[in-house]
């Protein structure tokens, strides 16, 4: 018989054998006489000596393709007599729960600051904190809203002692980074570009109920440069919006009055609910107000030191509560100082 | 503001339905938030005046911006004056005292006799109704009207009420008082400006006229008073006054100077045709010339670099000429408006540009980011923050966040010797003072979970203190924890490995600690300084938070943690060959502190490579007074396996000092 013929029935005896095996110790045994050092395998390709030079290489793939399918058999198979159940002794249950320590919970509403804050560092805009008990001068003055005006209605605020008030707007900080710019580097020619981001709590002296608290929170943002444009400040607030709302998320600036900054806008966004065509949520106008934005009034720069002439700038800011309330769709703003487990363990 | 849609329909001519209408307004600033239908077909559209616009808190003011908007043309209600009457100064006049001019810049008065007082025509009752208001008479109807169409507060006074028929303007005397109209009493202060006659007040001025010289239906002969107030002084009278008006509101804000006389004879033209009687000729005015407008400037490519999108000369020069801003210079570069004066709000080159986008519209600026790309830095007290948050949320705590108002006894329990910042004007009375430290805030979220048990929580906040140079804050990490103060200071240990800080943890016993249990505190020290304090909480604070078991706390300054030195981590090179370990088992008395025991311990052990703490035992099997405590320590040479004989050798070194240094000690 040729090299050829015998190995074929080489390998159908060994597949045979190797799905006949069914313990370790015959599958072993199988091994030993095909597959071993002097098994019938390497016998055959000791023939290849027989074989004419011209077939050589056909027949020495031949062999190799034998040997690796008969390993790959054997492997197989001893992979599935190593799974077989037990015979005796309990079965084992794979539907029961996995073990593992339980982790806490970051609470929703540092889960959502940290989510926009992540998205503006992403953008290059650095985090910086300012105090909560502020003077007047960094609460009202510095941002355009002047004594005994009626802009300062809009923002009343808890009163410590003297000149000592709760910031009632994270916007303070703004009025802070930029001092301590102009004090760093002069307000004019030269002086490097802020871009911050302000996350922190305010105050205002308002009745607490399902909506409102009397501390709360705020992102405020500042980018200030010597070309800084309106278009920036839409730019980053329409990325903002589609990574924090998806991105399908259309934006919209509405014309508005803020003190500190001229123009200035309200931010909406498309209702992420209803996609834009009206529900509940957004009263049926497809639209859900996001924030307050705008160009800083050359009046703020001009009272920080910062030349209003050689630099332009974009602010904007908004609730934490409020989006959170509705991205997580909670009811009541209550829900997040109370720090009842069976809400913080929902996020 | 309540705005009727009829009116501003009649004003402009506007033929659009009134959502549109209110849809427009609100593209273009002015916010309507509600259109509900009215009276008589009428529609009530609830705006939202922002503050820096006082010329929409009338009708008039709306009605130019929808004008601007749609280019029509605003229909100027129709003035006639017949006067009839003798000279006014010889019936009446205006004495300014000293000091009154600053608060009032304009005055001016009309009179008209012979009026017959009685109820309004339906269509001024209707109106009236309309935007919200009562109809009363027909003279303050009209007074009204006029205040809601052309944004002027006026004021009738029954002449004859007047002492010698005459107005005086003057500051309040020292004790004065006054009745309103509306039946509030206010006591005056010095620097608030009064209207009087010869004797005495008969309004606040700006804010609200008096009882005694109200226009009722006995009145014949009428003074209509029509003035420019300083917005600051009225904002004064009126919120020490706590007195308020639809008048005040808009003196606040600042109405148009160039306005006082114009709607003056708006309203005794509309008097002499629904009351009748006869105008006094002429008109008193303490400053006619009150209120010229300014120019302002705007250069285009500042507007365009502004907005980030170029706006047509031609296409600024139509928005201005809309908004009643008169040009009066064109350059290559730049534009110059007079502005008019009842736009106040329009100071600088900015609000114009403002002005620009708003009628251009905002949606014809694009989302173009021309910003260079920059590197946001980490400060560290944010990156220490994050770092503890992932730490303990790992380690299976809750975080809290909660209020920076407390009871005043919390501080007094928790951190006596401080003196918290009070709240002057506090919205909950039980929670008056800004908290000094952060642990009881976490009581009281224990009591709040009353029912889950092994609960864990943390909090990062900050603390208000004070200090020489004014108030400080400082944020520190409060953690709480059912199991037990080791586990606290487990994971205030964990939170500074995590933060690889440099320097060794100790615990200092610390006897009183203010709201822990007597003996269950500690002071956590690294390298000399204390960074945390922790404790079993006291018995009667248990009981004050109502709950059933004593939970432990500690509070660490976070300042301190992200600013403090760290190491770098290096790789070290693994061990080449295998540690042995030799646990030893003490008895020993219970005052003996595990610090004491691992000091020895480390002391006496030769190739120690880690020592750990492995038991503590306390029951059957002790001496009384005594305690079991076990530790395991891992001894390797660097060249070689250590022999059992080697090992066992250094073991019994380390016993036999403990032996030694701990008298009545014994191995378990």
């Amino acid at each position: 018989m040729s090299l050829q013929d015998d190995l074929d029935a080489l390998r159908d005896d060994a597949l045979r054998e190797i799905a006949a095996a069914d313990s370790p110790d015959l599958l072993e045994a199988v091994r030993v006489r095909f597959l071993g050092r002097s098994g019938s395998l390497k016998d055959l390709m000791g023939r290849i000596k027989e074989v004419p030079p011209a077939d050589k290489k056909v027949v020495g793939q031949r062999l190799n393709a034998v040997k690796e399918e008969l390993e790959a058999a054997w492997d197989g198979k001893k992979a599935s007599l190593a799974d077989a159940r037990p015979t005796s002794g309990p079965l084992p249950d794979p539907t029961l729960p996995g073990r593992t320590q339980p982790l806490g919970t970051l609470h929703p509403l540092t889960q959502a600051m940290e989510r926009f804050c992540g998205i503006f560092e992403r953008l290059g805009f650095t985090i910086r904190q300012g105090p909560e008990i502020e003077d007047v001068f960094h609460n009202f003055d510095a941002l355009n809203m002047p004594d005994d005006h009626p802009v300062r209605d809009q923002a009343d605020t808890f009163v410590l002692e003297n000149d000592a008030i709760l910031r009632s707007q994270t916007s303070t900080v703004q009025a802070r980074v930029m001092e301590e710019h102009v004090r760093r580097y002069g307000g004019g020619k030269g002086m490097p570009p802020i871009r911050i981001v302000s996350p922190g709590r305010t105050y205002r002296p308002d009745s607490v109920d399902a909506t409102h608290h009397y501390g709360f929170s705020q992102i405020e943002g500042l980018a200030v440069d010597t070309d800084v444009t309106m278009a920036d400040l839409k730019g980053f607030l329409a990325l903002f919006a589609r990574e924090t709302f998806g991105e399908a998320t259309k934006t919209r600036f509405r014309p508005s009055f803020f003190p500190f900054t001229e123009p200035s806008a309200e931010l909406d966004i498309s209702c992420v609910f209803c996609g834009g065509t009206g529900c509940r949520v957004c009263k049926n106008s497809g639209w859900v107000e996001l924030g307050g934005c705008g160009m800083v009034h050359p009046n703020v720069f001009d009272v920080l030191g910062i030349d209003s002439e050689l630099f332009t700038g974009f602010a904007f800011g908004f609730g934490i509560e409020r989006v959170a309330m509705f991205m997580l769709g909670v009811d009541d703003i209550r829900r997040f100082s109370e720090n009842d487990l069976r809400f913080l363990r929902q996020f | 503001m309540i705005l009727s849609y009829k009116w501003l329909k009649e004003l402009t001519g506007a033929t659009l339905p009134p959502q549109e209408l209110a849809d427009a307004l609100t593209r273009v600033g002015l916010n309507v938030e509600d259109v509900t239908p009215a009276t008589n077909g009428d529609f009530a559209l609830d705006a939202d005046i922002t503050t820096n616009r006082p010329d929409w808190l009338c009708h008039l003011g709306v009605a130019h911006e929808i004008a601007a908007v749609f280019n029509l043309k605003v229909k100027i209600p129709a003035v006639t004056l017949t006067e009839t009457g003798p000279a006014v100064d010889g019936l009446s006049s205006v004495t300014v005292m000293p000091g009154a001019a600053e608060h009032c810049p304009r005055y001016t008065l009309r009179v008209i006799r012979g009026v017959t007082v009685g109820p309004s025509p339906d269509w001024l009752r209707d109106r009236l109704t309309a935007i919200g208001q009562r109809s009363i008479n027909n003279i303050v109807d009209i007074t009204n009207l006029v205040c809601f169409e052309m944004n002027q507060p006026l004021h009738a006074f029954d002449m004859d009420k007047l002492a010698e028929n005459r107005i005086v303007l003057r500051l309040a005397r020292p004790g004065e008082e006054f009745d309103a109209i509306t039946g509030e009493h206010a006591k005056l202060e010095p620097d608030m400006l009064v209207i009087a006659d010869a004797e005495k007040a008969v309004a606040l001025a700006g804010v609200k006229g008096g009882q005694n010289t109200e226009v009722g239906d006995g009145t014949v002969n009428v003074l209509l008073e029509s003035a420019w107030f300083q917005p600051r002084s009225v904002r004064r009278s009126a919120r020490r006054t706590r007195m308020s008006s639809e008048s005040s509101y808009r003196y606040e804000r600042g109405i148009d100077p160039g306005m006082t006389e114009r709607a003056s004879a708006r309203a005794v033209s509309l008097i002499l045709e629904l009351a009748g009687g006869e105008l006094a000729t002429g008109v008193i005015d303490t400053n006619p010339n009150l209120g010229s407008p300014w120019q302002v400037s705007m250069r285009f490519a500042r507007c365009d670099k502004l907005l980030g999108v170029s706006v047509e000369r031609e296409e600024v020069r139509r928005i201005f000429k809309g908004l009643g801003l008169v040009e009066k210079r064109l350059d290559d570069d730049a534009i110059t408006v007079e502005v008019p004066t009842f736009r106040q709000d329009l100071k600088r080159e900015a609000d114009l540009i403002e002005e620009v986008i708003r009628l251009a519209g905002y949606e014809r600026i694009p989302e173009k980011i021309t910003q260079p790309l920059a590197l946001a830095h980490e400060m560290p007290e944010t990156a220490c923050a994050r770092s503890i948050r992932r730490t303990l949320a790992g380690l299976g705590y809750h975080e809290c966040i909660t209020d920076s108002f407390v009871p005043r006894e919390w501080a007094e329990s928790f951190a006596p010797g401080i003196e918290s910042y009070a709240i002057r004007n506090p919205i909950n009375a039980e929670r008056p003072v800004m908290r000094a430290t952060l642990s009881p805030s976490l009581l009281e979220i224990r009591r709040t979970n009353r029912l889950q048990s092994d609960v864990r929580l943390f909090e990062i906040g900050r603390v208000y203190l004070r200090s020489r140079e004014g108030p400080v804050e400082y944020t520190r990490l409060a953690v709480l924890d059912d199991r037990g103060v080791d586990y606290v200071r487990g994971a205030i240990e964990t939170v500074c490995r995590e933060l690889a800080l440099a320097g060794e943890i100790q615990v200092e016993p610390h006897d009183d600690m203010a709201g822990m249990a007597a003996g269950s505190g500690g002071a956590m020290k690294m390298d000399g300084e204390e960074i945390a304090v922790l404790g079993l909480v006291a018995r009667d604070q248990v009981e004050r938070f109502d709950l059933t078991l004593a939970p432990a706390v500690g509070e660490a300054a976070v300042d301190w943690l992200a600013h403090a030195p760290t190491t770098e981590r290096r790789y070290q090179p693994l061990p080449r060959f295998p540690g042995v370990r030799r646990d030893v088992s003490l008895s020993i008395a219970e005052n003996v502190l595990w610090s004491q025991i691992e000091a020895v311990a480390r002391d006496n052990a030769d190739m120690l490579d880690s020592l750990a703490f492995e038991s503590l035992y306390r029951g059957k099997g002790l001496k009384p007074g005594m305690k079991g405590m076990a530790f395991s320590m891992i001894l390797r040479a660097p060249d070689r396996s250590l022999t059992d004989a080697e090992a066992n050798a250094v073991r019994d070194t380390v016993v036999q000092a403990l032996l030694a240094a701990f008298p009545g000690a014994e191995l378990r």
